[in-house]
């Protein structure tokens, strides 16, 4: 399902304009961004915990060049979904 | 984050009313589950993208995962921007000969060649013949030995032995297995199999009569007379009411026996060379009612001490007597003269 097709449904459904959609859930995701930025982590009831987590810096070798090189340390971006989340998701639709 | 915090803060940015933004949020997270529930993705610009996958062995299970946008993931790492991926250095197999002493076209390490001063060139083009195996091996072999042991110290226990001895060592005392493969049995061996053959002997010798070890011998038994019925008393009424009188004590007179006969006749029934068997012997014909005695004799040399019954006038009447007790006795018994 992509975005707009996302925006074209909710929109229908609640009967609002399409830009209003898209403005909502564009404040949504960024709340969420700025949340995930901010504090290193993200607790969404019913959906589940976004959680950052470091990388450490290593060593590496291109096998096609045969180069050593350092690889440099970064955090990544985790979901952890919830209990009801994996079970909505088994239901038989 | 609760949903009350997300709807507020969404609506502190002034993109729309609360309603608007409640609406559009439960919206949401209805077509997310419902998106997750068929299998699908969802897409969310600067975000990231939710879906779900198939684990387990059957590849039954649908697990949520969500893979977050590039925006984000720059965002996440802003304080790593200016750090970029350093060549270092070029892979080369050198290292690895370097690392390890083996890069795959020599000969690998053997410190049998340290050993020997590098004598042993391995030629890969070379055949090994048998005798260059051999030279090897031999050299193997006297790498191999362990170096030569200090000399034990020689302990010599025994009195005058002399150097050539085996050193004092004991040798163990032969066991009895040893002893029945070759070596014959040891003294003690052969003290036990004499002391069981004499027993077996004595035993046997007690068993036919020979010697008497303990008890009463075959021919006292023989001579033994039946014993008699045991007596049956018959069994009194208690009477509870009234303690018995004390019964008077009766002096029990014993039956007489006729006196002994004056004649030269008597019937011998056994004989021996000790006294008390010999009177055990009379004791026990006289509870039967016979006129037992012991007279002396010798014979050649040895004192015998023979059991008879009775005197008699005639020697018819001594044979009939004999023939009476000889019924009942197994030994027999037969007719002599007294003091004979």
């Amino acid at each position: 399902m992509s975005h707009d097709e996302l925006i074209n449904m909710i929109s229908e459904r609640a009967g609002i304009s399409r830009q209003t959609v898209r403005d909502v859930l564009g404040a949504i995701t960024d709340v969420w961004s700025k949340e995930i930025l901010t504090y290193g982590e993200l607790n969404l009831e019913n959906i589940g915990e976004f959680l950052t987590e470091h990388r450490p810096g290593r060593k590496a070798i291109n096998t096609e060049t045969k180069e050593i090189f350092l690889v440099p340390p970064r955090d990544i971006v985790t979901f952890m979904p919830s209990g009801d989340l994996v079970d909505w998701s088994n239901k038989s639709a | 984050m609760t949903r009350d915090e997300l709807l507020r803060k969404c609506v502190d940015r002034g993109v729309a009313d609360e309603t608007s933004v409640s609406a559009v949020s439960h919206l949401f997270y209805v077509f997310l589950l419902s998106a997750l529930q068929r299998g699908q993705r969802v897409e969310i610009p600067d975000f990231g993208t939710f879906g779900t996958r198939l684990v387990g062995v059957k590849r039954s299970k649908k697990i949520p995962y969500f893979e977050p946008d590039i925006d984000l993931a720059d965002q996440v790492n802003e304080r790593y921007r200016e750090l970029k991926y350093v060549v270092v250095g070029k892979f080369e197999e050198t290292e690895l000969k370097v690392a390890t002493g083996y890069s795959g076209k020599e000969a690998p390490h053997d410190p049998l060649v340290d050993q020997l001063g590098k004598e042993i060139i391995i030629d890969t083009h070379h055949e090994v013949t048998s005798s260059d195996a051999e030279a090897i091996l031999g050299r193997r072999k006297t790498l191999n030995q362990p170096k030569e042991k200090p000399p034990m110290p020689k302990f010599n226990l025994k009195e005058g032995a002399t150097e050539g001895d085996t050193g004092g060592q004991r040798t163990p005392p032969p066991t009895l297995h040893e002893q029945e493969n070759g070596k014959g049995p040891g003294p003690l061996v052969q003290v036990l199999i004499a002391v069981l053959i004499l027993g077996l002997l004595t035993l046997a010798l007690h068993y036919f009569g020979v010697i008497t070890l303990w008890g009463p011998g075959k021919t006292e038994q023989a001579a033994m007379p039946e014993p008699l019925p045991p007596v049956i008393q018959e069994e009194m009424p208690i009477d509870t009411a009234a303690p018995p009188p004390t019964p008077t004590p009766v002096p029990v007179k014993k039956p007489e026996r006729p006196p002994m006969g004056t004649g030269d006749y008597t019937v011998q029934v056994s004989a021996w060379q000790s006294r008390s068997k010999a009177d055990r012997e009379v004791a026990r014909l006289t509870d039967a009612q016979l006129d037992a005695f012991v007279e002396e004799g010798t014979v050649e040399g040895d004192r015998w001490y023979r059991v008879r019954v009775g005197r008699y006038q005639t020697q018819s009447e001594a044979t009939d007597a004999a023939a009476r007790l000889g019924q009942v006795l197994e030994n027999g018994a037969w007719v002599t003269k007294v003091g004979g």
